[in-house]
């Protein structure tokens, strides 16, 4: 919040009341928790999967398929040591020459997603650029997760049934 | 000899020519969008009120 706003608060007789520097939006690109009417909806770091598999520059990609395909994936995240994410392989780059290292094959710098966007946002954007999986990031471009648009669609799904 | 044509994107927000569109990455893309306006679109981006705090 603004610094306007925490005083405030200590005025109201809030005692703890911290000035987060980097902003609201950064706070919620992080995937920490909020309050309010907007929080209730369902957002991309909530469906995003944790487990996705990820790999190293340096790695071939013969080596990182067959242990991919093996976990029943069939995309990769291309990671640095401290989990910013460099690359993504899809199926059209798990499919080409093994040999290779992953550096050459990776789709570098893909296009990432905050994890506080609203999945009803997320499903507009992956149907219109025909995306079946995105990479969610903190705003330092660390990994969250990834979101694969089978999810998005149940989970939608899901709710539209409960009404 | 006769020169490549190359086709330019636009951006479907702010009608700017883009090398390639910014979300999938893939020429040809019928949802074509700028980096800033996928930003501002999806709220990853907000615009910065006064340099001197509000």
């Amino acid at each position: 919040m603004s610094p306007r706003a925490a005083w405030r608060l200590e005025t109201l007789g809030f005692k703890e009341v911290f000035d987060y520097v980097d902003g609201k939006v950064d706070w919620m690109a992080a995937g920490l928790p909020t309050e309010g009417t907007n929080a209730q909806h369902p957002r991309a770091g909530d469906m995003a999967r944790k487990d996705v598999p990820t790999c190293g520059l340096t790695e071939t990609l013969g080596d990182v398929k067959a242990r991919v395909e093996a976990k029943g994936w069939n995309a990769v995240v291309v990671v640095s040591d401290e989990r910013v994410v460099l690359g993504l392989l899809r199926a059209r780059e798990l499919a080409m020459d093994a040999a290779q290292p992953i550096e050459k094959v990776m789709r570098p710098g893909p296009s990432t997603f905050r994890p506080y966007v609203s999945l009803h946002e997320m499903l507009h954007f992956m149907v219109d650029h025909k995306l079946e999986n995105v990479p969610v990031t903190t705003s330092d471009g660390r990994l969250v997760g990834l979101l694969l648009q089978k999810d998005v669609v149940a989970e939608m799904e899901k709710r539209n049934d409960a009404g | 000899m006769t020169q490549a044509e190359t086709t330019k994107e636009k951006c479907k927000g702010c009608d700017r020519e883009i090398d390639i569109c910014a979300c999938c990455q893939e020429p040809d893309c019928p949802a074509a969008i700028c980096y800033g306006c996928q930003g501002r679109e999806l709220k990853q981006t907000i615009p910065q009120p006064h340099a001197h705090g509000g």
